[in-house]
């Protein structure tokens, strides 16, 4: 006998009415089995919301905090500012071209910013 | 539902729905049942154990049927339950599997004797050379021989390369070539 022929020939055997019967028996099992729960599904549409609730919530802390600091940059800017007053080197002019001059021109520094700043030498 | 107006996407559908849920489910049990009985029959022999198999992938497939998620088809869902199921009872139970130096003819003799078999003394050999497939490769052999499944389906069921596929189901055909020819 060639292999193929082994394949129409039904040799192995149930009882008589064994598929209905296993049928009734596994639902029988399965209705006194619960089933685990769905593993939930986030729909775009909830997906967008909760990206929109995180993007609100960094907007408003980004708010509270810009507002939180403004005062203490104001003050560093005033601080800033007082410093270059103090100093008399304040003179609104590009410090670029002020070393350029003192670097070209037999000036020196003091003389310069005397010049710059319309003080009197002497003072 | 029955075999002739079986819709798998109504069905899918019905599964997902907990209201639905167990109509459906016995829809697919009066469908499947007897096909994977059979798949795991010519694998363990044994109608007992093949009845608790049957019945222990069923269950397995109600109880996690929230993790199906219907990509794939329910077939192939329920033959990967059922294989698992297979291959560990296999390997949990060394009296199923026939050692090495089992003499030949002796398979065929306790299969021969089993009340749910009506074969002659060719078919119980054809079993025993069967039986005596390294699992994986009896599995192979009969899904494409006995169950005529293309090697791409093999290949998603089993996750092994069908080239992998192709050569067990070709070593395990000359096996039992070998074997019916010493013996018959």
């Amino acid at each position: 006998m060639k292999l193929e022929d082994y394949k129409n020939r039904k040799p192995l055997t149930t009882p008589e009415g064994y598929f209905i019967k296993l049928n009734s028996e596994i639902l029988k099992a399965t209705s006194q089995k619960n089933t685990h729960p769905r593993r939930k599904e986030i729909s775009i549409n909830a997906r967008m919301r909760w990206i929109g609730y995180a993007a609100t919530i960094a907007i408003v802390f980004a708010i509270a905090v810009g507002v939180i600091s403004a005062p203490y940059r104001n003050n560093d800017r005033h601080n800033e500012m007082t410093a270059a007053e103090s100093t008399g080197y304040d003179t609104g002019v590009d410090s670029e071209f002020i070393d350029n001059v003192l670097a070209n021109y037999p000036i020196d520094e003091y003389t310069f910013y005397c010049y710059l700043t319309d003080t009197d030498m002497d003072q | 539902m029955t075999r002739n107006n079986y819709d798998e996407k109504e069905i899918i559908k019905q599964l997902r729905e907990e209201q639905t849920r167990a109509g459906a489910f016995s829809s697919v049990v009066e469908i499947y049942s007897e096909q994977i009985y059979w798949h795991i029959r010519r694998m363990v022999f044994s109608h007992e154990d093949t009845n608790d198999l049957v019945q222990e992938t069923f269950i397995k497939a109600w109880t996690n049927i929230g993790k199906f998620r219907g990509e794939s088809q329910i077939s192939t869902w329920l033959y990967r339950i059922a294989i698992n199921e297979t291959l560990t009872f296999l390997s949990r139970n060394q009296q199923v599997k026939v050692p090495i130096d089992t003499a030949e003819g002796a398979v065929a003799d306790t299969i021969e004797s089993d009340a749910y078999f009506n074969g002659d003394r060719a078919d119980a050999l054809f079993q025993e050379a069967i039986s005596r497939l390294p699992a994986k490769q009896r599995l192979a052999f009969n899904m494409k021989y006995f169950e005529d499944m293309k090697y791409e389906e093999m290949s998603k069921l089993l996750d092994t390369s069908v080239g992998a596929l192709k050569a067990s189901y070709h070593i395990a055909v000359k096996k039992i070539e070998e074997f019916l020819k010493e013996n018959n």
